[in-house]
């Protein structure tokens, strides 16, 4: 038998091998009694995954495993050497940014940049550590800071430092989402019901829900606009932005969660960010009352009158 | 002399600057500056975003002065088994954490333990390990090892 008829056997049985083997199923979830397909739970969000992919590492969407570990082990180092923060494994997912496929949020467009430069007398929009520059007053807090929100889809965002739980609650017509972080619930109607007035904004937006197939999906526009979504802090957005998240189980134990946000006002194009959430019965959702007792805002202002002081003085 | 010595305010190498919650912890805090604070529970604050605990602290003149040591959210330090129970009113600790910038006597806890030998940490420096070994260090009640161990927070801290 001549070498190029053994290839030649071997890739014809490899061919009926693979024509022969089962498809994977795709999975059903169960349903919940009304019908529809059973979300509910708690999908924490322990993951170590950043917003954003290095620009070296170009379209590759996932880690090779020295890169994973090295991540993971940076995300330990972060959570030995800080303060108030709990540690989250890495996954081999690159960025949460999908789409661009390098990973990496769209430009902004040219009147989003001017608009940002101009906040703060060019400071830019606030953000978490931006009290440590300037802390004149609450206008120097983003909105995390202040205990308002993290916003959408700041507030869907993995590894948020701590408070990480997001669970699913179902009725017929609701679908509610819930984020630990800050204590945010989502009453979603999905019985096909128009948006609010498109004078009436909030910080969350107003969602709309229907089903495609085994997938909900979440429409949410009217949005409060000139504020910064957590994680995104350094991009005020516009009244034109609108997102649609996609959720679906495709495990017993897996919710796959893609977001879809356009703002024409800010970025050139749409972007898409994907996370797989975990299923975690044992998962724990407590309250998070953060303006019960926010004395980190007053401190942080009276340490900053403080500082002014001691400098006049000198 | 932990028994007269109750503050001692180093300034502290770190490895890292530390990382911070839902505000900014160096805008708050004194990163150089860590204080070791040996005083009796007077309160527990079990609120959000962040818990309070009050104790008094003898000064080495015999006057009193009360602290306000501020630790994780209520939520990631019941994950590691610690309950506004924990700390009854009159229960000695040590304290270990940073000071304020306020100038007020308020600062950030990392780390107490108990003259029982128990040690917790109120900050994340234990977060990620498991609950066991996050919590507890019960070794025993006697008084030698509660001095020893005032002691070694210094040490760890004031190079």
């Amino acid at each position: 038998m001549n070498k190029r008829y053994i290839v030649f056997l071997s890739l014809l049985v490899t061919g009926i091998m693979a024509a022969q083997a089962p498809k994977p199923k795709s999975y059903t979830p169960p349903k919940t009694p009304w019908g529809d397909p059973d979300l509910q739970g708690n999908w924490p969000g322990s993951i170590n995954i950043p917003l954003q992919r290095p620009e070296n590492m170009g379209e590759r969407a996932v880690l090779t495993e020295a890169e994973k570990k090295a991540r993971d082990t940076a995300g330990k180092q972060r959570a030995t050497t800080g303060t108030w923060i709990e540690y989250y494994p890495a996954t081999e997912q690159a960025s949460l940014v999908v789409d661009p496929k390098n990973g990496r949020l769209p430009p902004m467009i040219p009147e989003a940049e001017r608009r940002n430069k101009a906040v703060r007398g060019g400071l830019g929009p606030p953000t978490l550590s931006s009290p440590e520059q300037r802390a004149e007053s609450v206008e120097d807090f983003d909105l995390w800071g202040r205990c308002i929100t993290k916003g959408l889809v700041g507030s869907m965002l993995p590894g948020n430092l701590y408070n990480k739980g997001n669970r699913i609650i179902q009725a017929p017509g609701i679908f509610v989402i819930q984020n630990e972080m800050v204590h945010e619930t989502r009453i979603i109607p999905t019985d096909g019901r128009p948006h609010r007035g498109k004078d009436i904004r909030t910080y969350m937006g107003d969602g709309r829900g229907h089903w495609e197939g085994n997938t909900m999906v979440v429409e949410t526009t009217n949005f409060v606009k000139d504020i910064a979504m957590n994680g995104i802090n350094f991009a005020l957005l516009t009244d034109q932005l609108r997102i649609v998240e996609r959720f679906t189980r495709t495990t017993q134990d897996k919710l796959s969660y893609d977001a879809t946000i356009e703002d024409p006002g800010t970025w050139a194009r749409p972007w898409t960010m994907h996370v797989d959430y975990p299923l975690d019965p044992t998962y724990e959702l407590f309250e998070y009352a953060c303006h019960e007792a926010n004395y980190g805002m007053a401190d942080i202002l009276k340490g900053a009158r403080m500082e002014e002081q001691r400098r006049a003085k000198q | 002399m932990p028994g007269k010595l109750s503050l001692m305010v180093a300034g502290a190498l770190l490895a890292a600057a530390p990382m911070w919650a839902h505000h900014s912890f160096a805008a708050q805090f004194d990163q150089n500056k860590v204080v070791i604070l040996q005083g009796t529970v007077t309160s527990m604050e079990w609120v959000n975003p962040h818990a309070f605990i009050h104790i008094a602290v003898k000064n080495a003149d015999g006057t009193v002065t009360n602290w306000a040591i501020e630790g994780n959210t209520p939520n990631s330090l019941l994950r590691v088994g610690i309950t506004k129970k924990s700390l009854a009113q009159g229960t000695e600790v040590a304290v270990r954490g940073y000071l304020s910038k306020s100038g007020e006597h308020i600062a950030s806890g990392s780390s107490i333990i108990f003259k029982s030998g128990q040690k917790i940490a109120l900050g994340s420096e234990h977060s990620g390990v498991s609950h066991q070994e996050a919590v507890l260090e019960w070794i025993s009640s006697d008084e030698d090892l509660w001095k020893r161990q005032i002691e070694a927070l210094k040490l760890d801290h004031s190079d």
